[in-house]
């Protein structure tokens, strides 16, 4: 009977020493390794070649980013970039299948095409899929 | 006597590591799960501020375009040309997730839209632009 238990009590007793010492190494490199990148973005719309050329093109609004930090609206006047917001939201209640296309002179800086998506965007949130951003060939 | 400081010692050894070993393990899993082994551009950029940008998630590339107008991939510098092959690459290790371009305020258009066709041209389905809350 005693020789019964002590047999019992050895086979409980495996030694988890190695296995600890290896999951710990582990667990030490992943938290090590473990990098957390949080960003906070948008994804723009490129412009995407449509297969049907001969339907009617929808009613569009055409916003140019300047060289200088001024934003044209459709090749008439030059705005800051912080006040197209209201005009989009007008073009879009006049418009609800219209497109806003943000087309950037290549020597503009990135911040003011961002800034004039960020307005555009935020003009109508349901039309985000709307406005194209891309590059003016001039 | 004797029985006694030979049953001392041995209460001490036996301590029960099994919570222990259960919350290690729960760590390790844990950690093994959500590390993501993403290759930073390893250059400092300032992000333009807008204010509808949203939390990303999954991100698998980054790729930072400086006020200089250059291009960094994982701390090293790329021609405009070399941008697709190399997306492609860091795409065969990490297939999953989304790619993100650190693109400066000071940064010229011509540029971003030029890396930007690049990255979709590689394969990646959606690609952000990093931006910071206004």
């Amino acid at each position: 009977m005693r020789k019964k238990v002590r047999h019992q009590e050895d086979a409980a007793d495996v030694n988890v020493t190695p296995l600890l010492d290896i999951v710990f190494i582990m667990l030490i490199f992943f938290i090590v390794t473990a990098t957390f990148v949080y960003e906070d973005g948008f994804s723009p719309n490129l412009p995407q070649n449509s297969d049907n050329e001969d339907s009617i093109p929808p009613p569009s609004l055409l916003l140019t980013v300047m060289e200088n930090g001024l934003v044209r609206i459709d090749d008439a006047d030059e705005v800051d970039p912080r006040s197209v917001k209201p005009r989009a939201g007008e073009f879009f209640a006049a418009n609800p299948t219209g497109v806003v296309i943000v087309s950037a002179m290549p020597n503009s800086e990135a911040g003011v095409a961002m800034t004039v998506l960020d307005e555009a965007r935020g003009a109508d949130v349901a039309k985000w899929n709307q406005i194209t951003f891309t590059l003016a060939n001039r | 006597m004797a029985g006694r400081l030979t049953r001392k010692p041995d209460d001490d050894e036996d301590v029960n590591v099994t919570p222990l070993l259960d919350i290690v393990f729960i760590m390790l899993i844990f950690f093994i799960v959500t590390s993501t082994f993403i290759k930073e551009p390893g250059v400092d950029i300032l992000r333009p501020e807008i204010n509808t940008g949203a939390k990303l998630k999954q991100i698998n590339i980054l790729v930072a375009v400086t006020a200089d107008d250059e291009i960094w991939i994982d701390k090293k510098k790329v021609t405009t040309a070399q941008v697709k092959e190399v997306v492609k690459e860091l795409l065969r290790e990490t297939p999953k997730g989304q790619a993100v371009i650190r693109v400066d305020s000071k940064a010229k258009n011509g540029l971003l839209v030029e890396v930007l066709k690049q990255v979709k041209a590689a394969g990646v389905k959606q690609v952000n632009v990093a931006t910071e809350e206004l």
